[in-house]
């Protein structure tokens, strides 16, 4: 009890404000910002409609079939400019010169060089009908009003009398799964991003031989706990700031994507995300930091890595599946061991067919786990920190530790 | 202030290899220890069961007469044998972790740190990073690290390998400035004329066991042999029909049987024409460690010769 503690803040703060003060951190920062806001310019010029179209209207009398065109095309956000002319013979010229796309000659004709782009067309047929539509009902006596009760008499609506949770093709649940599965993707990426960051703080650690002096005076496992949550800190600023970057692109450029669909789960399956999220960090940050602790370089430590990546992989081919299909057979008991459950429950309690019951087994079966991670990685770091050469076998050091 | 450490009855090996074997001594406050041994007898690892960094398989370590706990080493201070800091974090900002590791606050760390880095002429540099410093530096601010929180007992491995004669002059000045104000230390080191300098203890280990272990004023007038430098007419002397003990080495020396009187000896030489040197005092330190770990059972003591062998003295030669 007395000092098992001790050092945890110092340590975690210390790992926080060096590596975040590190040149390749807030490089890395600073160019992720970077490339979000480029992309999402570039996606916005792309994704931006067809500039303005100019087309002719041949006025007859008043200025109405203008106005009329002008307010077809604010309706149906199509940028069009209104060029009135005198004439069908002018407009048809205009047309034939290329000034305009398109002309409305009379309130039944449009001429066009072969077939016009087909929102002008629309937005011209708009105008024509609602003229005409105008026109016949001021002969009927009837006003506005009266011709909007008589052409859109009720709005209809639809009721989804399904379940929920079978419809297959509901598209909430697909944007849920499809969002879920994207936060299932990014937490591999951050995880595998920090994780490594805190195996190489571990190996570095040993490498500059500082670890014996930081032992005598904590904990292993404090040394441990407190290097997860410091970086952890930094990735969770890191994800802060892009996120944050993220909106500010998306208010600046308006670009709508895929990305929002995580906005609109609504927030307690964001929270879950959340915690899942931390739970996940924690899991396998603690496992680099043991594999860490194992080695003497970090050139060594690279060709461990490669370890985690390929005991997760199921978890994302049965996501993928659930996905893609129905739930798998193999999702639900997957889910629930704590080795694939930070990745595949969230998945399953965001699409919706996560019981309680299985959701508190993997979250317990969770935090049980990280504890074992955190016993166990201390007892090999203590076998595995003051040997520097090569690499230590796990069980060479779990049992000098 | 500070008390006595002490070290009682440590038993450690690894695998097959006993690297330890009841190993006890004491260190003093205020006194400085000089822990002696070759390399690969167990100095390391006895320090690093100081610092709980090793389990030892049986033994304790007490300060106070109580068990170490965690709590009780954050008051101690300690130099690894391999050096290390954080390459890329500012010198001021590593003492003042340290500092506050081992328990100090914030400003109180500051503080030391500054003070330190005054002390060691380092003020300047307090906000560069550690790699940016030439290697003396680094050492300095080694010790910093070790000193920073003013600990009661400094366990230091070898702090003068590596430093030029500038720095050992100051490292010493340190270390003796920590015993005047009462602090426990414990340095090991190979270079025994510093130790002598520096060190009223000492405690020579061999092959996990204390083989010496006292007050090295103590130790070195109980020794049963003499150092004997004379020079007859300009020329090196020898007495006849005494167990010689020629050591060579650095500074060439014989050894003579404690029994012999000095008096003896001068009598013989001056026989032999006009004395222009006569040394004749108790053995060095490089001595005692020779004849310590040469006449340890685990190392093989030439047979029957008398060069390099001052433990063939021990059993006392007829004269």
């Amino acid at each position: 009890m007395v000092s098992i503690g001790h050092g945890v803040g110092l340590i975690a703060r210390r790992e926080f404000v060096e590596r975040g003060r590190s040149r390749v951190f807030v490089g890395v920062l600073l160019g992720s910002m970077l490339l979000i806001l480029a992309g999402m310019f570039a996606v916005s010029l792309l994704g931006r409609p067809v500039p303005s179209a100019s087309v002719g209207v041949v006025e007859s009398g008043s200025s109405a079939l203008a106005d009329g065109v002008q307010r077809a095309a604010a309706a149906s956000g199509v940028q069009v400019v209104v060029v009135p002319l005198p004439t069908a013979q002018e407009a048809t010229a205009a047309v034939r010169d290329g000034v305009v796309v398109a002309a409305l000659v009379a309130p039944d004709t449009i001429v066009a060089e072969g077939a016009p782009p087909a929102p002008v067309e629309a937005v011209l047929r708009a105008a024509a009908t609602a003229s005409a539509r105008e026109q016949a009902a001021a002969e009927l006596g009837l006003d506005a009003a009266d011709v909007d009760r008589v052409l859109d008499p009720v709005e209809v609506q639809v009721r989804n009398v399904a379940p929920v949770a079978s419809a297959a093709g509901d598209p909430l649940r697909q944007a849920r799964g499809a969002a879920a599965f994207a936060s299932v993707v990014l937490l591999f990426i951050l995880v595998m991003a920090f994780g490594q960051f805190v195996g190489s703080a571990v190996v570095e650690e040993k490498q500059s031989r500082v670890a014996e002096l930081v032992l005598a005076k904590c904990s292993t496992a404090a040394m441990i706990v407190g290097k997860v949550l410091g970086i952890g800190g930094l990735g969770l600023v890191q994800l802060g700031v892009l996120g944050l970057t993220y909106l500010v692109g998306l208010r600046a450029f308006g670009t709508d994507s895929a990305g929002l669909a995580l906005f609109r789960l609504g927030f307690w399956p964001v929270v879950w995300l959340a915690v899942w999220f931390v739970v996940g960090y924690a899991m396998y940050s603690f496992l680099f930091a043991t594999m860490g602790a194992t080695v003497s370089r970090l050139e060594d430590l690279q060709s461990l890595t490669y370890v985690p990546s390929v005991l997760l992989l199921p978890a994302y081919v049965v996501a993928g599946l659930s996905l893609a299909g129905g739930p798998s057979a193999l999702l639900a008991p997957m889910s629930m061991l704590p080795w694939w459950a930070p990745l595949l429950m969230p998945f399953r309690m965001v699409t919706g067919d996560a019981p309680v019951w299985q959701v508190l087994v993997g979250f317990s079966g969770s935090l049980a786990f990280i504890a074992f991670l955190v016993w166990f990685g201390a007892r090999v770091y203590r076998g595995a920190a003051l040997r520097t050469g090569g690499r230590v076998s796990l069980r060479e050091a779990y049992r000098a530790g | 202030m500070a008390g006595e450490l002490e070290v009682a009855g440590l038993h450690k090996a690894f695998g097959q290899l006993e690297v330890l074997r009841d190993l006890s001594f004491t260190v003093t406050p205020g006194r400085i220890l000089g822990f002696l041994g070759r390399n690969g007898a167990g100095k390391t690892t006895t320090m690093r069961c100081i610092f709980g960094l090793l389990d030892p398989d049986a033994g304790t370590v007490r300060y106070e007469g109580r068990p170490l706990d965690r709590r009780i080493r954050r008051r101690f201070g300690y130099m690894p044998e391999e050096r290390g800091l954080y390459p890329k974090m500012g010198v001021g900002a590593q003492l003042v972790h340290f500092g506050r590791l081992a328990g100090m606050g914030r400003r109180e760390a500051q503080v030391a740190a500054d003070a330190w880095l005054e002390r060691l002429g380092l003020a300047q540099r307090r906000r560069d990073r550690l790699e940016q410093l030439s290697h003396g530096n680094q050492q300095r601010v080694q010790l910093a690290a070790a000193l920073v929180h003013a600990p009661e007992v400094l366990v230091l491995d070898e702090p003068f390998s590596g430093l030029d004669p500038v720095g050992v002059g100051e490292m010493g000045e340190v270390l003796r400035a920590a015993a005047a104000q009462g602090a426990t230390i414990l340095f090991s080191s190979h270079q025994l004329d510093l130790v002598e300098g520096l060190c009223r203890d000492v405690a020579i280990i061999n092959a996990g066991r204390v083989v010496e272990h006292g007050d090295l004023e103590a130790i070195r007038r109980r020794s049963p042999v003499r150092q004997l430098e004379v020079s007859v007419d300009g020329r090196p002397w020898q007495p006849e029909g005494i167990a010689v003990v020629r050591v060579g080495g650095e500074r060439p020396h014989l050894l003579v049987p404690a029994e012999v009187p000095a008096e003896a000896l001068l009598r013989q030489a001056r026989a032999q024409g006009a004395i222009t040197a006569f040394r004749y005092e108790p053995p060095s330190l490089a001595d005692l460690f020779h004849e310590a770990v040469d006449a340890a059972p685990a190392r093989s003591a030439p047979q029957g010769a008398v060069d390099l062998a001052p433990g063939a003295l021990a059993g006392g030669a007829p004269w």
